[in-house]
């Protein structure tokens, strides 16, 4: 029956929680949910998070994936989305590492047509000022840029992405103020 | 950032972030009323979280359901995928009894040439102990299923693995060739490298010459020149970025069916590779 697990489960009204309890009992049905609840945001993360946003598909995948193998590790009733930004964040930083050699070898490759944004058009969708706050924060430096992401735009609070990157809260509010002024500055200075 | 900060700048991105209790949110939700700067740095820090989530792009109906199948077909898929290693690894067993045959048989025609080298010089063991590993095995180093390269070509050894001092050394140089055609006997079909020493700067001018075509949008002739470039250089480390470049380049000449091919043969040769997502994307499309 759709929207039934394999368990039983009512997926369509079952809570994130419950959706993890059934994948972590290897039942692989409350994934597709999981995906239709969060995708948006763990894709508007990792768009942006990459130096290279063409890498976001393989990002926001390979997240979902990890996800169902760790939903063990899943704390009840704990809100899904800084588990799910907080593994995002963790696979972009390896990505970022192993990548590196072939983030180079496609240089080229990324200004063809394949690059999924920053056409024209895209620009004339979104906007000047989305460009330009795009553009500003490529760059940011990364560990600044997750922060930013993961509270102005994935809507966190600074303790659960504290927690989510395995970092002192301090550290978040800190790098957070400093992207802050960085954005501000740039946005602000290009539109002026 | 034109105007002067207030001191109580950083209470207004406290406030903001929602670290501030109560009392003190109240104090400064008050000053804010009074200080321009301080209003203005709390507009501009909401601005920013609008900005943000006004960029994101939206996700096309079609494109959702694609990566929700992908990310299921993933999830459900690791078996598939990990037992194509598996299958190489029985494959590389099943050749090797077949490798430990042709160097101990006094049938095989490598024994020949070991006993040649022994006793011409004393250090050939060692050279040629390492040739009895790799000779009849050089198809296990990559498989390409290109239509281009259907026949094993042997190589010749160069000159310098063979000991020039033998007086047998005829007989000798021609018994590589034998094994290393027998062996793949049972396998797939599969090619030798020729070892050229400018093969590495003929491979990055290869390369580059692919991705300019790519880049310039001669999708034709950038898929012809990627995939020669995995034939001609099946040990450079590029092959995998060849392969699927190749299906790239097919999609985009508008020759789909062979890009979805290409796309298969990149899969096959790299069930975990980097593009397997947008690989699978091709051939499902």
């Amino acid at each position: 029956m759709p929207g039934v697990a394999a368990s039983g489960l009512q997926l369509v009204h079952a809570t994130d929680s419950e959706l993890f309890a059934g994948l972590a009992t290897g039942d692989l049905g409350p994934l597709g949910e999981l995906f239709d609840r969060h995708h948006a945001s763990v894709r508007a993360f990792a768009e942006r998070v990459l130096a290279n946003p063409a890498d976001a598909d393989d990002l926001v995948q390979e997240t979902f994936l990890t996800a169902s193998r760790a939903a063990a590790s899943f704390t009840p009733g704990a809100p899904a989305k800084p588990f799910l930004l907080g593994i995002a964040a963790q696979l972009a930083r390896r990505k970022r590492r192993s990548f590196a050699r072939l983030r180079e070898l496609l240089a080229s490759f990324e200004h063809a047509p394949m690059a999924p944004r920053a056409t024209p058009e895209d620009d004339l969708v979104t906007g000047q000022e989305s460009a330009q706050l795009n553009a500003a924060l490529g760059r940011l430096p990364h560990r600044h840029r997750e922060v930013v992401l993961m509270v102005d735009l994935g809507g966190l609070s600074g303790v659960e992405a504290a927690k989510a990157l395995g970092i002192p809260a301090g550290t978040v509010w800190r790098r957070l103020h400093e992207a802050r002024v960085q954005l501000r500055a740039r946005v602000s200075r290009r539109t002026t | 950032l034109n105007h002067p900060l207030c001191d109580r700048a950083p209470l207004v991105e406290a406030m903001v972030d929602g670290r501030l209790g109560p009392s003190d949110h109240a104090s400064t939700e008050r000053h804010l009323l009074t200080c321009r700067s301080c209003a203005e740095l709390a507009r501009e820090l909401s601005a920013l979280q609008v900005l943000l989530r006004s960029t994101s792009r939206p996700i096309l109906p079609l494109q959702h359901q694609r990566a929700r199948l992908a990310l299921l077909r993933g999830a459900a898929g690791p078996a598939t995928a990990k037992r194509r290693p598996r299958a190489l690894l029985v494959a590389v067993l099943l050749t090797l009894p077949v490798a430990a045959w042709a160097a101990t048989s006094p049938l095989s025609p490598l024994r020949l040439v070991d006993k040649a080298s022994q006793a011409s010089t004393p250090s050939a063991p060692a050279t040629d102990a390492g040739r009895r590993k790799h000779s009849p095995q050089p198809p296990r180093s990559r498989e390409v299923a290109a239509p281009s390269v259907e026949t094993v070509v042997p190589e010749t050894p160069p000159a310098s693995e063979v000991p020039s001092t033998s007086p047998q050394q005829e007989p000798a140089r021609a018994t590589p060739s034998v094994s290393s055609s027998r062996a793949p006997s049972g396998t797939r079909i599969h090619r030798q490298t020729p070892v050229r020493p400018e093969s590495g700067a003929s491979a990055a001018q290869d390369f580059a010459e692919a991705m300019h075509a790519l880049s310039r949008g001669d999708f034709s002739a950038s898929a012809k020149q990627f995939e020669a470039f995995a034939s001609a250089h099946a040990q450079d480390p590029r092959v995998e970025e060849a392969t699927y470049l190749t299906a790239i380049a097919l999609e985009r000449s508008g020759r789909i069916s062979d890009a979805k091919a290409a796309a298969e043969r990149y899969l096959a040769l790299y069930a975990n590779g980097a593009h397997r997502t947008y690989a699978r994307r091709i051939v499902t499309e």
